[in-house]
């Protein structure tokens, strides 16, 4: 048997550990927890046992397709498990729910510019499952004011929609980076790698705020 | 996926009701059995943790003939299928949807003494993850080379149908796309262990 010891030993020595991806890096991620002055932090999440976490999406115009959109993009950003959402036709049975701020627009395919022509709201988590007995997290999409074609409005609410949807998860505060698609006015379309790591490293840190059972 | 686990059954089923009147220089075994697989991924985000599938239920196939007098070559197909999980440092573990294995081997097999058996195989091997997410929203990967060993015991009792147990250790390195995206710079060695019962048919099953 002496080969095959020979040939485990080699199948053995060949297997280096790989290298763990550098994530403390200066940079490669950015604030994501809310704060009250001097010291208290308020980070969260929703845990593993809220999890898939439920969205009902206003069945008007484009926002069904807005909201599947925007779930499909932060599910692929997590390598482990760490959040997972799914769309609910029942808002009562829904953890967030995503409505037009007032009559929805029409829906037609959008542009590829970065016209800033809508605008939308997300009720903040921290506050919401801190400060009051609510179990639901809202979150809002409107058009702004403007001479606006319906074409720069769709391609907005698509960014501004999956930006919207990265408050509900957790990540409360904005990017000063306008690569990332949680800068205050997103003109990305979807999630940098700083995005990605930043909500990596969220869903990775204890939360004290937690939504109710 | 599920309609693929089924197809594959289905394919070892006839295989081995097929082996009923096989040649006499041709022999088919069976083995149903239990399998660990060691860390596939270990990575640290605020703290350490490991990914790695759960115990699973492996079945092999191993198609076999004599090429001198004692030693045989053999080709093996082995499936095994479970829930990968991420255990965490503090003790949690997460269920990450189901993967299954299928791999490859070909290789040689020579008794040894009091009816104990080895071989040795090299192959390939591929995951089929049941959702392209997490670690394989980029897709699996190319098959991965593999290398296996089996020590087996056939009992003389259980002669007539090929009866007996066996211990496979096999190895291969391990990445996806979507490892590589994030960082991870080389494949990590993957270790599994599976134990089973055989059945044999066809000459020579109780050796």
């Amino acid at each position: 048997m002496k080969w095959a010891a020979l040939a485990l030993t080699g199948v053995v020595a060949a297997g280096c550990e790989p290298t763990v991806p550098v994530r403390g890096c200066a940079g490669c991620t950015y604030d994501f927890a809310d704060t009250i002055p001097p010291d208290t932090s308020l980070v969260f999440h929703w845990p593993a046992a809220r999890l898939p976490v439920r969205y009902y999406a206003d069945s008007r115009a484009a926002m069904p397709a807005l909201v599947a959109t925007g779930i499909a993009t932060w599910n692929a950003q997590f390598l482990y498990g760490e959040f997972r959402a799914v769309q609910v036709a029942d808002s009562t049975a829904a953890d967030v729910i995503v409505q037009w701020e007032a009559a929805p627009p029409p829906d037609v395919p959008p542009d590829t510019s970065t016209v800033d022509a809508c605008a939308g709201s997300t009720t903040n988590p921290s506050v919401v499952f801190r400060d009051s007995s609510a179990r639901v997290l809202h979150v809002t999409l409107g058009v702004k004011a403007g001479a606006f074609t319906d074409a720069q409005v769709a391609g907005c609410l698509r960014r501004v929609a999956i930006h919207e949807l990265g408050h509900s998860l957790g990540l409360l505060k904005h990017s000063l980076s306008r690569f990332d698609i949680m800068n205050a006015v997103p003109t990305v379309s979807f999630p940098s790698v700083t995005d990605r790591r930043t909500v990596e490293l969220l869903y990775h840190t204890p939360p004290t705020v937690l939504p109710p059972p | 996926m599920l309609a693929r686990y089924w197809r594959l059954a289905g394919i070892t089923g006839g295989l081995v009701c097929a082996a009923g009147d096989l040649p006499a220089q041709l022999l088919v075994r069976a083995a149903l059995g239990a399998r660990y697989t060691s860390t596939l991924v270990h990575d640290s985000i605020v703290t350490p943790f490991d990914v790695r599938p759960a115990l699973a239920p492996a079945l092999a196939v191993t198609a076999a003939t004599p090429v001198g007098e004692r030693w045989t070559a053999q080709a093996t197909l082995d499936f095994s299928s479970s829930t990968l999980e991420r255990h965490d440092v503090g003790g949690g573990t997460t269920g990450l949807g189901r993967v299954s294995t299928l791999a490859f081997t070909v290789g040689l097999r020579r008794p040894l003494a009091a009816g104990f058996a080895a071989s040795l195989g090299v192959g390939g091997v591929k995951y089929f993850p049941a959702n392209a997410t997490g670690i394989f929203r980029q897709g699996s990967g190319a098959i991965a080379g593999l290398g296996a060993i089996t020590v087996e015991y056939a009992p003389a009792a259980g002669a007539r149908y090929g009866l007996g147990v066996q211990a496979r250790y096999d190895a291969h390195r391990f990445i996806t796309p979507a490892l590589q995206s994030e960082g991870f710079d080389s494949p990590r060695l993957v270790h599994r262990v599976s134990l089973a019962v055989r059945a044999g048919w066809g000459g020579g099953a109780a050796r």
